[in-house]
């Protein structure tokens, strides 16, 4: 019996002992160590800082499935008095929502119900979402801001677009994405000629520096079929001959076409759209090797009516007569023959080239972007991406890349290297460089199948209908006017909106500004071409801009001429406000930032110059002049004195 | 006999619930957030990335600012070589260390003629709110070191 006893009080010792782990543990807690720290720290601060009481702390919001205890370190995240402490005590940087509201992982993701460092941070097993890396962070901005331009997250906005430039949509079914433009291939055999097609099938942006196609590292075989399957692709009688043989030409004429060719080719500004060699606008294909690439009687056809070949495409139809596009044609077709590098030597044709290019036309899914009747018919060959941010990191074949094993990261890589996982990979290499691969991976990370609660979400706003009817709805369409403007919602951002041009400019300005479109805003790029319409055509726009693209709210009574009110208009114009800093006025010369108001009086109505001052930001909310604050009589003095600058007044006083 | 093996199981169990809550350690923590240190931050100031706000700054700067003041701040923008007098060379050490941030910020929201100076430069306070306004003020104690 004794020895019972003996072994009894033993083993209560030692059960004693190992009881006492268990508290023990829960003393030596990392979190605790934290939150002493901190109390030691707030003692050495200026302001007084409530200390904080040991324990648990957490953020939860049941409605957005939120328990965050990252609180529970980072203490003091919500204090403004800790924004010079060291981390992990530091304020959080201000963000336009409420930390108390909405937690930490609903941004940074992570583990939020984790206690110690490393599990919340997440790269732990059977965690899949660790926290994001700095520069994916706006990814989580999307989850409730469904719009296209998302206010202070940049890369998201940028992703946003590139989606649709890029036409991820060609081979990925992405939800709510539209396709981008891409040309129909119909007659492509009666456009391009062998050696053009070859080189651009292999490498496009060798020949045209800002294409939006892919590169798809066709091997040089498979290129040869592929253009020689495309060649047989003939026109059908869209292109017409063209009027003078360019070949018979003789010397004086040519010389006479050329030089009409280039003045309106410069007058018509096609670098607005397009580019030549790198410069000009971002809408359209570089020209620089257009010679190389077609011939005169295709080029003759396309301007004479591009919506006849592509009839979605954005470009006008410019009024020439048919000398001027034929001198234009001339000018092109000298001038822009491209770099003159040589490409590759090509294969010679493959003679089964037609069954076997059909397939690369199917395997590569070109059907996906661009329509070919008669070609195969394109399938969505990659995997669908509505829902891609929801995918689990262990279904994903990370094959022989060595990142790491996360989301985020195998999106990234995919973007700048798709085909370097496995082998047998068809997506095309972009070319994408890091800031744009990044703003897709943020575009394409936040599409996932849990959608947050109704009330947080901010959904796209719904795309105007606004289609003009009648006569002028046919001149829009003709000259494309809302490739670049926007009126009532809908329409390009390139140009200013129009939509209540009737109140803002008066009638006679308009007229003439389509005959002579002068650069009005110097600092821009981009400028208004002269599309060449006829008189009457003008008189149809004017009328409708006249009667109906108006705003009521631009009425601000009359602005009878006052001698002693221009004066002291003026006065306020440069001595109080500076006007002169960004607009000139005639001779007394000024910055060059905004319109020069020389003769605003004849461009301009009373009613917008008075709203406009008022509250310019209400109009154009991104616009560069600033609300002065300018009181209402102030305001009417100003306005008194720009509507008496008529340009003659300046020009014939030469002087203030 | 039978007691002592009981004994002894029913210790090694308590033993063993013990070590259940505990986690392996066997993954590594590749961290890439901005800053994860717990001490004081010990990095130089010049070579710190921009902060969030001073980010939001640059923006702002880029899109109101940098046509008078210039991209980098240096006052030589598109618009400054019309202006008499010249914009602000904002990178200058000296002016930086002159100024305060009230000043600034009171600068810009009341412009040139708030605080006695040219009425060329515009004053902001109506177009851009307070948290704006800090943004930019932020980014332009940024702008006369070297960013990455």
């Amino acid at each position: 019996m004794k020895s019972l006893s003996k072994l009894f009080a033993i083993s209560s010792l030692i059960f004693l002992i190992v009881l006492a782990v268990s508290p023990l543990k829960d003393y030596f807690r990392e979190w605790k160590r934290y939150q002493k720290a901190y109390n030691r720290l707030i003692e050495t601060l200026p302001t007084r800082v409530k200390p904080v009481k040991l324990g648990i702390r957490q953020v939860w919001n049941p409605e957005l499935g939120v328990v965050d205890r990252c609180v529970t370190c980072h203490v003091g995240i919500g204090d403004p008095a800790l924004k010079k402490a060291p981390q992990p005590f530091r304020t959080h940087p201000e963000i336009p929502h409420d930390i108390a509201e909405f937690g930490c992982t609903i941004c940074h993701q992570g583990q939020g119900l984790a206690t110690t460092f490393r599990e919340a941070i997440g790269n732990v097993k059977y965690w899949d979402r660790p926290t994001l890396p700095v520069q994916f962070i706006e990814s989580s901005c999307g989850k409730c801001h469904k719009e296209d331009d998302v206010p202070d997250a940049p890369s998201l906005t940028l992703g946003r677009r590139l989606l649709v430039e890029a036409n991820c949509t060609g081979c990925h079914r992405i939800a709510g994405v539209k396709k981008g433009f891409t040309p129909n291939l119909n007659g492509i055999g009666s456009k391009v000629n062998r050696t053009w097609l070859f080189q651009w099938l292999k490498t496009p942006k060798a020949l045209i520096p800002n294409a939006r196609m892919p590169n798809f590292l066709l091997t040089d075989g498979e290129a040869a079929i592929l253009t020689d399957y495309l060649l047989t692709f003939k026109d059908r009688g869209r292109i017409s001959s063209f009027p003078e043989s360019l070949t018979g030409m003789s010397d004086v004429r040519r010389e006479a076409l050329y030089d009409l060719g280039r003045t309106r080719f410069s007058e018509a500004r096609c670098i607005s759209c397009h580019q030549i060699e790198g410069r000009g606008g971002h809408l359209a294909p570089d020209l620089g090797g257009i010679a190389t690439k077609t011939s005169p009687e295709w080029l003759y056809s396309y301007l004479t009516d591009p919506h006849a070949f592509q009839p979605d495409v954005e470009m006008p139809r410019y009024g020439f007569t048919d000398e001027e596009r034929l001198a234009v044609v001339v000018y092109m077709m000298t001038d822009f023959t491209g770099e003159g590098e040589e490409g590759p030597a090509i294969p010679s044709s493959d003679p089964a080239f037609f069954e076997k290019g059909e397939k690369l036309f199917k395997t590569y899914n070109c059907g996906g972007c661009h329509r070919l009747e008669g070609g195969r018919a394109g399938e969505e060959l990659g995997p669908e991406l509505s829902t891609v941010g929801s995918k689990p990191s262990y279904e994903i074949e990370f094959g022989k890349v060595k990142i790491e094993h996360t989301l985020p990261a195998y999106i990234y890589a995919k973007l700048t290297q798709p085909r370097s996982f496995v082998s047998g990979l068809k997506m095309p290499d972009y070319g994408f460089a890091e800031e744009e691969a990044t703003a897709l991976t943020n575009a394409l990370l936040n599409l996932t199948e849990e959608q947050v609660p109704e009330r947080y979400r901010i959904p796209r706003p719904l795309e105007s209908t606004y289609t003009p009817q009648g006569p002028f709805g046919k001149l829009m369409q003709t000259y494309a006017c809302l490739a670049c403007h926007r009126i009532n919602g809908r329409g390009g951002t390139m140009a200013p909106a129009l939509s209540r041009e009737g109140s803002q400019a008066t009638r006679e300005w308009i007229a003439r500004y389509f005959k002579i479109p002068y650069s009005l805003r110097p600092i821009l790029t981009e400028r208004m071409p002269n599309l060449f319409i006829g008189d009457d055509e003008i008189q149809t726009i004017v009328q409708y801009i006249d009667l109906t693209i108006l705003d009521d709210t631009l009425d601000a009574g009359s602005f009878p001429a006052d001698a002693r009110l221009v004066e002291s208009g003026k006065v306020l114009f440069f001595e109080k406000y500076g006007c002169q800093s960004c607009h000139q006025v005639g001779s007394a010369g000024g910055g060059y930032v905004g319109p020069p108001l020389t003769d605003v009086g004849t461009r301009l109505t009373p009613g917008w110059i008075y709203r406009w001052l008022e509250n310019p930001q209400a109009y154009k909310p991104d616009t560069i002049e600033p609300n002065n604050g300018i009181p209402p009589d102030e305001l009417r003095a100003i306005t008194t004195y720009l509507m008496s600058l008529n340009g003659e007044q300046q020009r014939a006083a030469g002087g203030k | 006999m039978r007691h002592v093996v009981l004994i002894i199981v029913v210790l090694l169990t308590a033993v063993g619930c013990q070590f259940l809550s505990r986690t392996t350690s066997s993954e590594t923590t590749t961290v890439t957030t901005a800053d994860t240190t717990v001490v004081a931050d010990t990095v130089t100031v010049e070579s710190r990335r921009l902060t969030y706000l001073e980010q939001k700054g640059k923006r702002l700067f880029l899109h109101y600012c940098a046509i008078c003041h210039g991209e980098t701040g240096a006052g030589d923008g598109f618009n400054a070589y019309n202006l008499n007098p010249r914009p602000r060379n904002l990178t200058d050490p000296q002016f930086s260390r002159a100024v305060s941030d009230a000043w600034l910020a009171e600068i810009i929201a009341q412009g040139g003629r708030g605080v006695n100076k040219s009425p060329l430069m515009p004053s902001w306070g109506n177009t851009l709110n307070a948290r704006q306004i800090e943004a930019i003020v932020a980014f332009i104690r940024r702008v006369p070191q070297p960013q990455q």
